[in-house]
């Protein structure tokens, strides 16, 4: 029992504590003003019938000959103000709330992104993109039901109740604390009872989403494939299944809010009746008098807009649970420490006994860098040599248990605190292309502070994009399509090669540079790339030389075959 | 925005149409609101009743057991009665929501992948899921209440009038006030949600972006650059939620205010009257029973429209999802394949594909090629080269049937392009988050485990799922992490050999594959030529060898 409540409990508790830490003050303000809400409701209408019954009793005394002195205007005027009181209430509540939630949230958003860019590189590149998104999306959205569903009704709702049950007792100390008690405790007991249920459901209800959203995607992925070959409806059939299951989860869910809104109808009903007859019973016995008698049962009635509420609310727990139990480890993620490197000199790498990189299990795969000097990696796919230039890059660190392995920056090992320092001396051209969605502009100057726009059209030039990109529409500052499909598979890859042009860098590493270029335009491109880097370290991993790069005779290239080692 | 107007108006008629699909049951809603309304209004009249008897007529509690019981009776019929409505709309609202997504899907069906390609995945996600999603409040919430925010306060008038005509009074002349005021704030909102839709969407996309290339982004150390964006994008869907929200909540608060004046109005009314301070009218006949009547019924008039007013965002957020979703719906069903089964008629007798003067190109006008000219039949093969972006991969998105022609016309099998199913084997292999065996399927959903196993074998990658140890059911993921280029493209090649097709269309086969897997992709294309017809863009000379025909695209001379 109590490690399931535990488990229900605590992935909240981490981000409510960060959203106390930061919002006291807004939220204390936000309850201040749903209380003054909630008073002034119950105050209308209670006032409301104590002045009725009041002016009744008085009247018909008036009527029948008796003096009797009532001021009516003040109780008019208290009126009045809660009329007015409540609105405003209100207003600014919703306001000040939403407004702190969405403060919030942004707070949240940095937070995971910061954290995502300190995970390592592996755990990025093992998770799925559509998870990605819906986490921080999704999730994020999700998470905001804490405060406004989770937290702030029913603190309100239980200020309300112990605020009713204090005025109550001011006129019969018995009824006031009979309410609160019975009021408090089978309001706490059924609404824990409801939560504790309706929570696997809702979180069930938040992971189907997920789910539906990551085969969605996927299927968008494969149009291309799947509209030619007709198969698309066979492919959605997949998703209408995950559809339906969430439509089956959220009525389950909504008929359990459902049925506990007829519960607390009924025993709100119920609680008003009883309090009404226990008024007037009081009444009969001369305890309190007939205006005060209306005046308490009425205010019990204004309770109900508060309490009718609560189902819905509190049904969100699981939902809002799921998506703190994804986002905590994210956040929690400490901030890696960040250390400056030497400047590169001579790089040496040395490794063995590596999965992918088969060759290096019977002899060590080793070489030794200089300035000036262009090293050959070649292999067939498959042989590693993705994998040798992730780690190269620093992207993938070998476990050094099953993989001795070393990288040396002149003599002394890369340590994985150094990874951003080093980052910064190499230009790494992965085997896959990476166009963002952003401007041809923001493309090419990633990550630099200053460029000379020449600059960036010489880049262009030297890689033939100079025409295409005079032509586009808003020439630099194009929008490179959401996805960059605007773009050929050789355009692509000669912006990304124009990018590593532009960034200063003692290593250049280039993983399959020429993809989806023609060997035309890749022996030209190279002639004119080659010489721009004759003083930095080149690496570059092919799988076959091709016939436009120099002979091994050349002092400065070597080749390393991984096939034939 | 005429054109914002055009589209909030396609959403409206979408709502309306999915409405009219579910009309029975929202009406059987509303009619359990309505009489949970007349239940309602007994269980005040009995309260009112036992307060004025016990008060003024000072009786007793044993003689009003009956009123007592009445009481409570109509209260639980009333819970009950909410609860049927309840459970109406609930329906109404998944049926109605299934029924859309059923559109969208079938949208999604008859759109070109290149225009699918064009967008987002995961802003389209977002429209099929969260955004559908969202109009649960309009069918389940909102419409019902529009009916019973006329018919509860029209029965409680009724009843007020028969007691007091003023106060009847005060509340009718406040009663259409509040749609007045919140209508033309409401207007105002839904113009600003919009927006609000626009950016959400545009906000998941920009995310999943930046989340895919976030590799990219630490290795130029511009991580600060897009947390910066984040940190923007946050800001700016701050600022425009609050914009909707401040309207919305005004246009509520302007409620609250009209009806905490009316009820306190009617309160200090009756008070005045009771008191005898008030003598014209109907306040003489006004007494405790009928005053704390009027009393209790006053908010429960003002309920169902201070509900609308809260659902009334639902109102806004659906026709602006509805709108956005109007957008990417086709115009009419057009020609729709007829629903599609698995077509496989590669071992027809004969396929052939013939092109004339065939012009190609993305706009029109500007035809990236000369008007090309082929005829080509089954068992042939025509490789098409040139230097990049020339327009190989355009003319293999005609074929496909993702473009139209400029000029010229292509037919296969005497058929535009697109009527027959071809396979399509882009350079980048589809990889779906899940096992061989379903990689496999996806594409090719009549192989049996033992065909792929064959067809496995024939591309030499049964040792690697051996290694993996779990045959068909290992998992493959997404990026197709753990398999080299090559070894994706073999895997594209087993699901074409599977279930091949008259025409097969590839972009690049070979390109940038190692030897092992560039002879297994060349057998493959060779035995897959006899069975259909191929057409391939690549620059390998052992391609070349297989083709029968070669179209060399040309660079086209700048202006």
């Amino acid at each position: 029992m109590s490690s399931h409540s535990q488990k229900n409990f605590a992935p909240l508790k981490f981000w409510l504590i960060k959203v106390l830490q930061n919002q006291k003050k807004r939220l204390i303000i936000s309850l201040l003003l749903a209380l003054l809400t909630a008073i002034s409701a119950m105050g209308l209408l209670a006032l409301s019938g104590w002045l009725i019954t009041a002016t009744a009793i008085t009247g018909l005394a008036i009527t029948a000959g008796t003096a009797v002195l009532l001021d009516i205007y003040r109780p008019g005027g208290g009126i009045r103000f809660f009329a007015l009181s409540r609105t405003v209430g209100r207003y600014f509540e919703r306001l000040h709330s939403h407004d702190m939630v969405l403060r919030v949230i942004a707070g949240f958003r940095l937070t995971l992104f910061t954290g995502l860019m300190d995970l390592p590189v592996q755990q990025l590149r093992n998770t799925q993109d559509s998870e990605w998104l819906s986490r921080l999306t999704a999730d994020l959205d999700n998470l905001d039901s804490l405060l406004l569903k989770l937290l702030l009704p029913p603190i309100v709702v239980l200020s309300s109740v112990l605020l009713l049950a204090v005025f109550i007792s001011f006129f019969w100390l018995t009824l006031g604390v009979t309410f609160g008690f019975i009021t408090l405790l089978l309001g706490s007991i059924y609404f824990s009872f409801f939560t504790r249920k309706t929570s696997q459901i809702s979180s069930d209800y938040a992971r189907q989403i997920n789910q539906a959203r990551s085969q969605t995607i996927e299927h968008l992925q494969g149009q291309l494939e799947l509209q030619a070959a007709h198969l698309q409806q066979a492919d959605q059939a997949r998703l209408v299944n995950s559809l339906s299951e969430i439509g089956k989860s959220q009525l389950k869910l909504n008929r359990h809010i459902a049925n506990a809104q007829l519960m607390v109808n009924i025993c709100h009903g119920l609680l008003v009746i009883a309090v009404a007859i226990a008024a007037l019973f009081a009444y009969q016995n001369q305890f309190v008098s007939g205006p005060v008698a209306v005046m308490l049962f009425l205010a019990v009635f204004g309770l109900g807009e508060l309490l009718l509420n609560l189902p819905g609310q509190l049904g969100q727990w699981g939902k809002t649970r799921y998506a703190a139990e994804r986002l905590q480890p994210l956040a929690e993620h400490a901030a890696s420490e960040k250390t400056t490197l030497v400047e590169l000199e001579r790089l040496s790498m040395m490794l063995a006994d590596h999965p992918k990189v088969i060759s290096s299990i019977d002899t060590a795969f080793a070489f030794e860098l200089n300035p000036s000097e262009c090293l050959l990696i070649s292999g067939r796919s498959g042989s590693g040599k993705s994998t040798i230039a992730n780690i190269l890059a620093g992207l993938e660190i070998p476990d050094s248990f099953i993989t001795p392995y070393q990288l040396l920056i002149n003599g002394i090992p890369l340590r994985i605190d150094q990874t951003q320092a080093w980052h910064k001396q190499i230009g790494y051209l992965s085997q896959q292309n990476s166009i963002i969605a952003a401007t041809l502009y923001s493309n090419l100057t990633l990550g630099l502070d200053e460029i000379d726009e020449q600059q960036l059209w010489q880049a262009l030039t030297l890689v033939e994009l100079d025409d295409w990109a005079k032509q586009l529409p808003a020439g630099l500052h194009s929008w490179l399509g959401d996805t960059g499909s605007q773009l050929s598979g050789g355009q692509a890859r000669r912006i990304c090669l124009a990018r590593l042009l532009l960034k200063e860098s003692k290593l250049i590493l280039l993983d399959e540079p020429f993809n989806g270029i023609d060997l035309e335009m890749a022996g030209r491109i190279w002639q004119r790339l080659y010489p721009q880097w004759q003083e930095k370290m080149l690496i570059v991993l092919m799988h076959e030389r091709p016939a436009f790069f120099p002979t091994i005779d050349n002092q400065q290239m070597f080749e390393i075959n991984l096939d034939q080692r | 925005m005429k054109d914002q107007q055009a589209l909030n108006k396609a959403g409206r008629l979408l709502l309306k149409q999915l409405i009219q699909s579910q009309r029975s049951r929202l009406l059987q809603a509303v009619f359990m609101g309505v009489l949970a309304t007349i239940a309602m209004i007994v269980q005040w009249y009995a309260l009112a009743h036992l307060t004025y008897d016990l008060i003024i007529q000072q009786q007793t509690f044993a003689e009003q057991s009956m009123l007592m019981m009445l009481i409570v009776l109509s209260l639980i019929l009333r819970s009950v009665l909410i609860r049927a409505q309840e459970h109406y709309s609930q329906l109404a609202s998944l049926h109605a929501r299934e029924h859309l997504r059923e559109q969208v899907l079938s949208g999604w069906r008859q759109t070109s992948a290149l225009i699918h390609s064009q967008r987002s995945p995961g802003s389209a996600a977002s429209q099929l899921i969260e955004d559908v999603e969202s109009m649960d409040g309009y069918f389940a919430r909102f419409w019902p209440q529009q009916l019973l925010a006329v018919l509860t306060p029209l029965l409680i008038l009724i009843v007020v009038f028969y007691y007091n005509w003023l106060a009847a009074l005060f509340l009718l002349v406040a009663a259409p006030l509040i749609p007045l005021f919140m209508m033309l704030i409401g207007w105002g909102a839904e113009a600003v949600n919009q927006r609000f839709f626009y950016q959400r969407q545009r906000l998941a996309g920009h995310f999943l972006d930046r989340v895919k290339h976030l590799t990219t982004l630490k290795l130029f150390a511009a991580e600060n650059e897009a947390l910066t964006e984040v940190e923007e994008r946050s800001q700016d869907y701050r600022q425009v939620v609050m914009k909707t929200l401040k309207l919305a909540f005004l246009s509520s608060a302007v409620l609250e205010f009209f009806t905490s004046v009316a009820i306190a109005s009617i309160a200090i009314y009756i008070g005045f009257a009771l008191f005898g301070s008030i003598t014209w009218g109907p306040a003489a006949d006004i007494t405790l029973f009928s005053g704390l009547f009027i009393l209790l019924l006053a908010p429960e008039f003002f309920q169902p429209l201070r509900n609308l007013s809260q659902f009334y965002h639902d109102r806004a957020a659906a026709v602006a999802a509805a709108s956005h979703i109007a957008t990417h719906l086709p115009d009419k069903d057009t020609n729709s394949p007829a629903e599609d089964v698995f077509e496989l008629t590669a071992e027809e007798s004969s396929s052939t594909l013939i092109a004339t003067n065939l012009g190609i190109g993305y706009q029109p006008g500007d035809v990236l090629q000369d008007p090309i000219n082929l005829k080509l039949s089954r068992g042939q093969c025509l490789l098409i080269n040139g230097p990049s972006g020339c327009g190989k991969t355009t003319l293999l998105h005609t074929l496909a049937g993702y473009l139209k022609p400029l000029s010229g016309k292509v037919l296969l099998n005497n058929q535009p392009m697109g009527k027959e199913a071809i396979r399509y084997l882009p350079q980048k292999p589809w990889i779906i988050n899940g096992s061989w065996a379903e990689n496999l399927a996806v594409l090719a959903p009549d192989a049996t485990t033992k065909e792929m196993q064959k067809v496995l074998n024939q591309l030499g990658l049964e040792s690697l799922i051996a290694y993996r140890n779990n045959d068909l059911g290992s998992q493959l993921n997404e990026h197709g992490e753990g398999l080299s280029g090559g070894q994706l493209q073999r895997l594209a090649l087993a699901r074409v050999l599977l279930s091949p097709a008259p025409l097969v269309l590839l972009d690049e086969p070979t390109a940038s594959l190692d030897t092992e897997s560039r002879q297994y992709v060349l057998a493959a294309l060779a035995a897959l030529k006899p069975r259909c017809i191929l057409v391939i863009s690549s620059h390998d000379a052992d391609v070349l060898a297989l083709a029968d025909y070669q179209l060399k695209f040309a660079r086209l001379e700048s202006d």
